[in-house]
């Protein structure tokens, strides 16, 4: 690693540190929690001043073009703070998915300079994987195109002003661009347990334009698995820092409750589980560091088999720690106005988007003979 | 010194020609009947191996050229041993090459140097370990084995045990209690012993897997001369801990787990199970664990190469690795169904796979070395920063 790459990472981390520990983090989530406006505006443009936004995207596109071992790094940090801010959702997957599409220029541009938020509408099913799980459907009708059908899960949209629509048109899946307020779209708004958004799209022969089409039909479902892939490492990397984040405050609470006449933390059997759970924070930033570092040089079929693997390795440590996070602070662990159930909601959002670790371990093995051995 | 056959500046070399030539060696001289043993091998099996390595100049690669060893980098180091690995070479007795030879260099005498290293670099001497007593394991400092000083000599009397293939070895170096009125660390001494001085006796202990790998060992009134005492008196217990280096790393070494992996690899393609969903996540989880825990070990192994020194934190290497090596010894026992209760190795395809013997092999992987128990201690004081 040259000194360069060294203190950009460092300066990232240190400036996403800043940027948590400037705010107080519950009221920050609790703020926005299960509002359909789903974060900060003012945050929001503050991150892409930072250049966060649109760290992944090439700099003639109006990007910082770092590459994904800087984005883990700024990730892991900002995963600490567990804010409502989409920068998977936005910064990782539209960016990624505009980047890798023909016509994404524009609002790739947008999106960086903060003038736009898009956000990708690819799932249709619970347990989806791939973008060509697609039944939405795109016909032409003269120059334009009619779209018809549904999407689900939709993360990170509360603010969006342009969906990344997958459909299925007959030379196989192709990539529109929708405005919100598009004819003959209804975009309805749950919400997580976290308090994020999930958006559901229902698309009744919306037309759109030629232009609107910003990846032919055939060249959508690469884009798209493409970006899918690389923001599950990126998830996994803010899965790691809420753990981390997750794990010290458990730590300090095993620190200061005092029963019995002395701190909890001083009894063998809480020491050892906190240690396992330290163990399990190491293997996943060793989990995270590798597909980090292997990832981009690799081919399709590897990288879907080294997200997947740090997917699996991420989602389930991180409902692991949150798990015992609970247990390990008590009965104040199991309300809602503690801040470690902060962590537990969006360790639980956070594990089962993309993929948790069951569907990823079964992708893997699928995907890898059984004597291609790591 | 024991002449060596070849001179070269290892450091000099790229990463690339080093392990090829060390690859290269070891296909040419290393018999295929002493690579991949799910035991630990005996002396008398593995010294004409040991032998051509002393020939070669390769018998103790972490030393300095002067006394013998290859003198290279942390890097070269951790080349050498992962090319051994690779190929399945056995760990001979070597307690001289990676713990009293490198004390000796640090803290020895040159008389002291002059005597006992070149007769570890010619495999004259096999040394072994006397550190864990009967009622002094995880809490070693508590040892009780004395030696009290009468003209010349130390008399020790008391008992060690668990001492690794003490039955092949013709030294023991041990940490003996020669102050009962100080605190319990400050009162001990390292120790050198003729393992044949009169008083002293081995009994071998058979292990579960069936060997005989370590000894009971007693001193009698066992007489010891005065200057085979390394650095000052009532100061072994922080030698002993200073030495903990390159083995704190070694013992969370990835290996044993890879080549595990492979065999329930074997056995899953063998009987089918890999049709079954339930095997193959079993499986894939333990493979993705494997494939971190190789990229914890390259972390650790990293701060080693770039010079510095590991924190306490590496004990979460020795705890992952051990864990998953049990995992993975588990599963093959599940899945051999009664094979899995056989004393001998049983046909798989083309190939036989003594089961038992993994599981046996890795059952000792948490307790020694620091138990599970004493590493998770460790860490929750020195890195969590746990209350005592």
């Amino acid at each position: 690693m040259s000194h360069e790459t060294d203190d950009t990472r460092r300066l990232l981390r240190e400036s996403a540190a800043d940027f948590v520990a400037r705010s107080d983090i519950g009221a920050a989530v609790r703020a926005w929690r299960h509002k359909p406006e789903g974060f900060d505006a003012q945050r929001w443009s503050e991150m892409v001043q930072l250049g966060w936004v649109g760290l992944r995207a090439p700099e003639e596109a109006g990007g910082t073009g770092l590459g994904l071992e800087d984005l883990v790094a700024l990730l892991a940090e900002t995963g600490r703070g567990v804010g409502p801010e989409p920068l998977s959702a936005v910064g990782v997957l539209a960016v990624r998915t505009l980047a890798a599409s023909a016509g994404g220029a524009q609002t790739l541009g947008g999106a960086c300079e903060g003038g736009r938020i898009p956000a990708v509408a690819w799932q249709e099913k619970p347990g989806a994987l791939s973008a060509g799980e697609c039944d939405t459907r795109a016909a032409r009708a003269g120059d334009d195109w009619i779209l018809s059908g549904a999407k689900d899960f939709v993360h990170g949209a509360a603010q969006a002003d342009v969906f990344v629509v997958s459909a299925r048109a007959p030379g196989g899946v192709a990539l529109f661009e929708l405005r919100r307020n598009e004819p003959g779209l209804t975009v309805e708004t749950r919400f997580f347990t976290d308090g994020t958004t999930c958006h559901r799209l229902v698309l009744r022969d919306v037309r759109v334009p030629a232009s609107a089409c910003i990846a032919a039909p055939g060249e959508g479902e690469e884009a798209l698995d493409a970006a899918l892939e690389e923001t599950r490492i990126a998830v996994s990397a803010e899965m790691l820092g809420l753990a981390r984040q997750a794990l010290e405050m458990t730590l300090d609470y095993l620190r200061q409750r005092k029963q019995f006449g002395k701190a909890i933390g001083s009894f063998q059997a809480l020491q050892h589980r906190a240690v396992d759970l330290y163990v399990t924070t190491q293997i996943m930033q060793s989990a995270v560091d590798r597909a980090a570092r292997t990832f981009e040089a690799a081919d399709a079929r590897e990288r879907a088999l080294i997200a997947s693997a740090c997917k699996a390795r991420c989602s389930d440590g991180a409902l692991a720690i949150a798990k015992e996070a609970i247990q390990l602070h008590g009965a104040i662990g199991y309300t809602d106005e503690h801040n470690i159930g902060l962590y537990v909601r969006r360790a639980l959002v956070l594990a089962s988007w993309l993929g948790n670790g069951a569907q990823h371990r079964k992708r893997f093995a699928a995907l890898s003979p059984a004597l291609d051995l790591v | 010194m024991s002449q060596t056959e070849l001179r070269y500046d290892y450091d000099a070399m790229t990463d690339a020609e080093f392990r090829k030539m060390v690859r290269d060696f070891i296909e040419a001289e290393c018999p295929a009947e002493i690579r991949h043993l799910p035991r630990r091998i005996r002396w008398r099996e593995v010294k004409p191996w040991s032998l051509k390595l002393s020939k070669r100049g390769w018998i103790a690669p972490a030393w300095p050229k002067e006394y013998g060893g290859m003198g290279m980098s942390v890097a070269k180091q951790i080349a050498f041993v992962e090319e051994l690995d690779r190929a399945g070479v056995p760990r001979a007795p070597d307690m001289g090459i990676v713990m009293i030879g490198p004390l000796l260099i640090r803290f020895g005498t040159e008389e002291q140097r002059r005597k006992y290293l070149p007769r570890i670099v010619s495999c004259e001497d096999v040394w072994c370990q006397g550190y864990s007593e009967p009622n002094s394991g995880s809490d070693l400092a508590s040892l009780r084995t004395e030696a009290v000083l009468d003209g010349d000599h130390w008399v020790v009397n008391g008992q060690k045990t668990w001492t690794t293939l003490a039955q092949d070895a013709n030294w023991i170096f041990m940490l003996v209690r020669t102050d009962k009125g100080a605190k319990k660390q400050e009162g001990i001494s390292f120790l050198l012993v003729d393992i044949n001085t009169p008083g002293v006796t081995r009994r071998p202990i058979m292990t579960l897997g069936g060997h005989e790998e370590f000894c009971e060992t007693f001193f009698d009134n066992v007489r010891v001369p005065k200057e085979n005492i390394v650095g000052r008196v009532n100061e072994g217990w922080t030698m002993a801990k200073a030495l903990l280096g390159f083995e704190r790393i070694f013992l969370g070494s990835p290996k044993l787990s890879q080549v595990a992996l492979n065999r329930l690899a074997l056995l899953g393609r063998a009987t089918g199970a890999f049709k079954d969903d339930r095997f193959r996540d079993k499986f894939t989880q333990l493979r993705l664990d494997v494939a971190d825990l190789t990229e914890t070990y390259a972390r650790f192994a990293d701060i080693l190469k770039r010079g510095e020194q590991l924190g306490p934190d590496v004990s979460i290497l020795k705890i992952f690795a051990t864990a998953t090596y049990q995992k993975i010894t588990e599963t093959m026992v599940e899945t051999a169904a009664e094979n899995g209760a056989l004393d001998e190795a049983a046909p798989y395809g083309n190939e036989t796979l003594d089961v038992l013997a993994h599981y046996w092999l890795a059952r000792p992987a948490t307790i020694y070395g620091g138990s599970s128990e004493v590493q998770k201690n460790i860490v929750a004081k020195a890195v969590l920063d746990l209350p005592g």
